[in-house]
């Protein structure tokens, strides 16, 4: 799984719990990790562009106190590219485990 | 660097209803963040150079996408309507040659006609540049075939006809979608 995946992966679980905008899933990328992923926020709004042209988030725009701010929303075929992105990351994790042992 | 040399460098070469989508997520953005338009953006937003690869990706430039201009010139229509006749013209040809594997072969000559003949009427009803785009596919997929049917039938030739398949399936498929993606956000029906 390249970084691009990687952070297509991160978004949809955001979103998996409610629907957000763009900040505030790059908030909450950082904030769920302690910090350790810091979301490129350059480059997250094309990685939400792609998500949505493959319909796997849908994207509303609400004005907030007179702000207007685009919310987006895992939609039911991201939510089963989520759980087969989840499935291909664990399987990549135990296998790098497998080889890099726990250094005990 | 400010917001807007960002935006500048970030969406300068792409199509005016992309640039406003992500000018408009990115100011949002920075609002949210609590920058104000004078602040360096560079420490949250990260390197323009990076958003303007991931957005080339996924969009048309602004050239590219100004060449599917909505009256394409004369010699861009001829190209096209012999494209559109290059299946046909193979269809004929296996009539008269006995060496092609559709001669003869009356199910699967009529299956590829029929697919040929919904193929066409359904990328009818499309944006012309689309339809342009998804003619092309099929046009590119007379070339493989043509070199499958010739008599003889080398596996050198073979091996040539699968990799212009999938050459071209790859690179028109991936500008298809781009076009798709551009037409959406410049508020055009694909």
């Amino acid at each position: 799984m390249n970084t691009r995946e990687q952070l297509r992966l991160l978004i949809l679980a955001v979103l998996e719990r409610q629907p957000e905008h763009g900040y505030a899933i790059a908030q909450a990328i950082k904030a769920r990790s302690d910090g350790l992923l810091n979301a490129r926020e350059g480059t997250l709004y094309p990685a939400l562009h792609a998500l949505e042209a493959e319909g796997l988030v849908e994207s509303q725009e609400h004005e907030i106190s007179g702000r207007v701010r685009r919310e987006y929303r895992l939609t039911a075929k991201g939510g089963g590219a989520l759980a087969k992105s989840r499935r291909m990351w664990a399987a990549q994790v135990q296998a790098v485990g497998a080889v890099i042992g726990s250094g005990a | 660097m400010k917001a807007s040399e960002w935006l500048v460098r970030a969406t300068g070469d792409l199509p005016t209803g992309v640039t406003a989508r992500v000018k408009a997520d990115t100011l949002a953005h920075l609002q949210d963040a609590g920058l104000d338009r004078e602040a360096d953006v560079r420490p949250v937003l990260g390197r323009p150079e990076d958003t303007a690869a991931e957005l080339r990706r996924l969009y048309l430039t602004n050239r590219e996408w100004q060449g599917f201009s909505p009256q394409p010139s004369l010699l861009l229509r001829v190209g096209e309507g012999m494209q559109a006749f290059l299946w046909p013209a193979i269809l004929i040809w296996s009539l008269f040659e006995p060496l092609t594997p559709l001669h003869g072969n009356w199910p699967l000559w009529w299956g590829i006609a029929v697919v040929v003949s919904v193929f066409l009427s359904i990328t009818q009803r499309q944006h012309p540049a689309l339809r342009r785009l998804w003619r092309e596919l099929l046009a590119s997929w007379s070339y493989p075939a043509t070199l499958v049917m010739l008599p003889g039938r080398d596996p050198v030739f073979i091996a040539l006809a699968l990799t212009l398949f999938v050459y071209a399936t790859y690179t028109i498929w991936h500008r298809i979608a781009r076009l798709s993606r551009t037409l959406t956000l410049e508020g055009e029906r694909a």
